[in-house]
């Protein structure tokens, strides 16, 4: 694994787990001020979304960018380049690998962007609550 | 979807995640503010106010690489590194306010059973 993808994977994690924390918090100070709601369940949410992000980059980094590179050494082998069926081959299993890796990028970062949606939303709900 | 579709959806989405988070984190902070107040403790407010100040910079170091260094992959490197140790940062930062304002909460709950 490379480190710029540790660095991010490790950021999304105390990320989660600071989202989590702050479902917690919520529900404490939700019942603190005597309110009965769900409020917590949204930065909780937002934190299960930030740890399917975490493993759909974990999945690219880990069985799909090897895979890649494992493929991308196969263009310089005298057999697949004297071989064009086989060639055909390679390049169809790397067209189909970065397409793979788009998609998970794509998938990965919208999971970002729904988990930050969530938090957002709470803190914004819960001072609403407290400012009533 | 064509190639750069993706990837500038990619873009887009890890921007406006970055905005949202640090927009999250900037009001909780105000909610600790107000019950600093109220509690007459520290709630380390600002220390989460300015703690997602990092995710901030991610955002914007996204738009700055996307936006002006495209042809130079060494640098594009870096700026995606550094981009991603601010997050990393900041995301400690937020974990570690958000904890102690949990350990402040335990201790009122404390206080009030024992009262």
């Amino acid at each position: 694994m490379s480190f710029d993808a540790f660095i991010y994977e490790a950021g999304l994690l105390l990320l989660a787990a600071a989202s989590a924390y702050m479902a917690v918090v919520i529900k404490k100070l939700t019942a603190i001020v005597g309110e009965k709601n769900n409020l917590w369940l949204l930065p909780a949410a937002g934190s299960a979304v930030l740890i399917v992000s975490l493993a759909a980059h974990l999945y690219a980094t880990i069985a799909l960018l090897p895979e890649l590179g494992k493929h991308i050494q196969m263009f310089s082998d005298e057999n697949i380049i004297f071989n064009s069926a086989k060639m055909d081959e390679v390049k169809a299993a790397v067209e189909k690998i970065k397409n793979s890796l788009l998609l998970l990028k794509a998938f990965s970062f919208t999971c970002f962007f729904v988990s930050s949606l969530l938090i957002a939303l709470a803190s914004w709900l819960y001072l609403k609550l407290i400012s009533k | 979807m064509t190639e750069e579709l993706l990837q500038a959806y990619s873009l887009v989405t890890a921007v406006a995640g970055g905005l949202f988070f640090w927009i999250g984190f900037i009001i909780f902070g105000i909610t600790a503010r107000r019950y600093s107040v109220v509690f007459n403790k520290a709630t380390y407010y600002g220390l989460m106010m300015s703690a997602p100040s990092g995710i901030l910079i991610y955002s914007l170091l996204l738009i700055f690489r996307s936006a002006v260094f495209t042809k130079n992959p060494d640098i594009n490197f870096w700026i995606q590194v550094f981009a991603y140790v601010f997050l990393l940062l900041s995301s400690f930062l937020c974990l570690i306010s958000v904890l102690k304002l949990n350990k402040l909460i335990d201790e009122l709950k404390k206080y009030r059973g024992t009262k």
